[in-house]
């Protein structure tokens, strides 16, 4: 498992892009990978 | 787990969302099933397969799986669609702020729920010093 959250990114919403790690920079997170969005 | 969004936010934490599909059904999702929470969409899995995620038609499919499918649909959750793979499965993490992550579950089939308590303790120390 890793350490640290991946250094990738992610679409918003809106189709832009964000760094995964970016979204933990200034708060702890509970991050849920979900199967799909049905 | 959305019951479980006031516990989240009382600790201090935020409940984030990333799914697979591509961003109209991220939206659509984040619109219908979970407002108010921020939803991200990873279409090309690259950050399941770094976290380990698994993808198997026996977890998805499997007899663990159906049960909890029908449990759910008693309990009236109706899933209408698969918006994304199919066959990947999910997982559920308690990350630090900065992105150390200090618990991890890697699920094996459709039907594994998120152990809210562990992932809010694992953060309890950064939690209370955050205050």
């Amino acid at each position: 498992m890793a350490s640290q959250l991946p250094n990738l990114t992610v679409l918003d919403t809106e189709g832009h892009e964000v760094d995964l790690r970016h979204l933990a920079k200034e708060r702890p997170l509970v991050l849920a990978y979900v199967r799909h969005f049905g | 787990m959305r019951g479980r969004s006031d516990d989240i936010k009382a600790a201090g934490a935020v409940l984030v969302f990333v799914g697979n599909g591509a961003v109209p059904f991220a939206k659509n999702f984040a619109d219908t099933q979970v407002p108010g929470f921020e939803v991200y969409t990873d279409p090309s899995r690259e950050s399941y397969q770094a976290l380990g995620l698994k993808r198997s038609a026996l977890g998805t499919l499997g007899p663990r799986s159906l049960l909890a499918a029908l449990r759910s649909t008693r309990a009236g959750h109706v899933q209408t669609s698969v918006e994304g793979d199919g066959f990947q499965l999910g997982g559920f993490f308690a990350v630090a702020k900065g992105g150390e992550i200090r618990y991890a579950e890697v699920y094996s089939s459709a039907g594994d729920r998120p152990n809210v308590d562990a992932a809010l303790a694992a953060l309890r120390h950064d939690l209370s010093r955050s205050g």
